[in-house]
């Protein structure tokens, strides 16, 4: 049962970060590699306030969307001047900088040790340590990101977004500035990656680089394409999908390279035969 | 290099005015250098206010929509989804509106789409509303190209070709929808290579040769001048 709970909040957590990540590059077009780099600041923020200055989790959250927030913004800037290719191997520069400065900075993360002991969720003297109490969290979280992504992608604003992916030039022939939409999806995408990373460091008590380098965003794109591009449901199926049949097969000993490559078979076996994935709405 | 030579001329408001010539004469660059889809020096007007050095997006908030010569129908949308994408309606909603305004906003976008159904129904398509507009017809994506000119808060048009590859039946439905927007106000630029066409709806007609104006005037009247006979209508 504990270990049934343990995969059940990993699902939780990945679904925030493959909804907020369809939410980038299933619905505007922006295909990013990065999110792990995002998704790594929330840790961090949460790991180094929780241990360092015995911050509660909750306040540590808002610490890591800031953070999240402001570098997603900034760096927006030279990334939103590439278009399509360009713009995945820009996405993938700034992931290779993230995981250095995670891995390097070892003054604020410690570097590759990584930062142990931080702390659960506290409201008061009520602890969220027990799992299913932190399940409850989780599904909180993963619920109020689907309703929040689900609100904005319900409103022209979010046909204003799937506009920008489809057809740059027509949209802004039709009057819309797409850089500035393109800019606040990847703010809002970073600020749930951020999120999610509070906490994945809280249910671990633990943070390394690892945990965030560019394999990591590779995965959840896969996440998001098997489950379906531009659904919010879809994101949720494929991190699940993802994420058990991991499980299975490292309870069945499938080795870590084994996956790996099946992951990567899984991928092109969906490009072949149903690209917009199980539930998408949209064909790369 | 340049591609449109000292063009230069005024169009009167509320006319449907032809921009015809040969293939590579400059009609559809003209088009395109007025939304800034590519770099352009000199001046272009719209009532006083300068265009060139604008963004698409700043020149269609001037009161300037198009269409394309190819169907730009978003296929991965649906056929409403792409009526509102040109509504000016959808440029209000802020994620502010989204989170902090939701009631107004909701009742808005039902009347937007309501309009977009309304004007779907005008051509008997109402019952497409929902499906994706790659599903659509050619013809069906032609004329849905022109409902969007509805949805969008235009003063000047520009039509490129739109009238070609259809058959005569479509051709009828979408001639009335360009009156319609004539008689609610608009200024329509069209691109054509059907003379039929031109001479029956436009007001005024410009020629253009290698990115020059070589005539402008009625109809009957350019296409009795020899030089738009040599380079263009031929015998």
């Amino acid at each position: 049962m504990d270990f049934i709970l343990q995969v059940l909040i990993i699902i939780g957590i990945h679904s925030i970060l493959t909804m907020s990540l369809n939410y980038v590059a299933g619905f505007t077009g922006l295909m990013s590699i990065n999110h792990a780099a995002f998704y790594g600041m929330g840790a961090y923020a949460t790991a180094i306030l929780s241990t360092q200055y015995d911050w509660n989790f909750f306040l540590t959250i808002p610490v890591g969307i800031v953070i999240a927030g402001i570098v997603a913004w900034l760096v927006s800037f030279p990334m939103l001047k590439m278009k399509e290719d360009s713009f995945v191997l820009v996405s993938l520069g700034f992931a290779i900088i993230m995981f250095n400065i995670m891995q390097n900075w070892t003054d604020l993360t410690k570097g590759p040790l990584g930062i142990k002991g931080v702390q659960a969720p506290m409201l008061g003297d009520f602890s969220f340590f027990a799992k299913p109490l932190f399940l409850v969290l989780v599904i909180v979280a993963a619920a109020l990101t689907y309703w929040f992504l689900n609100r904005i992608l319900k409103t022209p604003y979010g046909t204003i977004l799937k506009g920008a992916r489809e057809n740059e030039t027509v949209a802004r022939v039709n009057g819309h500035n797409v850089v500035s939409y393109q800019r606040s999806a990847f703010v809002v995408g970073a600020i749930f990656a951020a999120i999610a990373g509070a906490f994945i460091a809280s249910f671990i008590s633990f943070v390394n680089p690892k945990a965030f380098e560019l394999i990591i965003s590779v995965y959840l794109l896969i996440m998001i394409i098997l489950g379906g591009m531009a659904s919010l449901p879809g994101s949720i199926l494929g991190a699940f999908i993802m994420l058990t049949s991991l499980e299975v097969l490292r309870f069945a000993g499938v080795s870590a390279e084994w996956q790996q490559i099946l992951y990567g078979f899984i991928l092109i076996v969906i490009m072949f035969f149903r690209p917009q994935g199980i539930l998408g709405k949209y064909k790369i | 290099m340049k591609i449109l030579n000292d063009l230069s001329f005024t169009i009167k408001e509320g006319s449907i005015t032809g921009l015809i010539g040969p293939n590579g004469a400059g009609k559809s660059s003209f088009f395109n250098a007025l939304f800034a889809l590519f770099p352009s020096t000199g001046s272009i007007k719209l009532e006083d206010i300068e265009l060139v050095g604008k963004t698409p997006n700043q020149v269609n908030h001037l009161g300037v929509c198009r269409t394309f010569q190819d169907s730009k129908l978003l296929p991965q949308m649906t056929v409403l989804e792409n009526l509102m994408l040109s509504s000016k309606y959808s440029e209000t909603v802020t994620l502010r509106r989204v989170f902090f305004d939701s009631k107004n906003l909701s009742e808005e976008q039902k009347n937007e789409q309501a309009q977009g159904i309304k004007l779907l129904r005008k051509v008997g398509l109402e019952k497409k509303a929902h499906i994706l507009a790659g599903d659509l017809s050619y013809g069906q994506s032609k004329l849905i190209e022109i409902l969007k000119l509805f949805m969008c808060d235009s003063k000047l048009i520009l039509l490129d070709e739109p009238f070609s590859g259809l058959f005569p039946e479509m051709i009828k439905v979408i001639t009335r929808l360009i009156y319609e927007l004539v008689e609610s106000g608009r200024t329509i630029i069209f691109v054509e290579h059907n003379m039929k066409l031109i001479s029956e709806i436009c007001d005024h007609v410009i020629v253009l040769d290698a990115g020059t104006k070589i005539a402008e005037g009625t109809f009957d009247h350019v296409r009795k001048i020899p030089a738009v006979i040599e380079a263009y209508l031929g015998d």
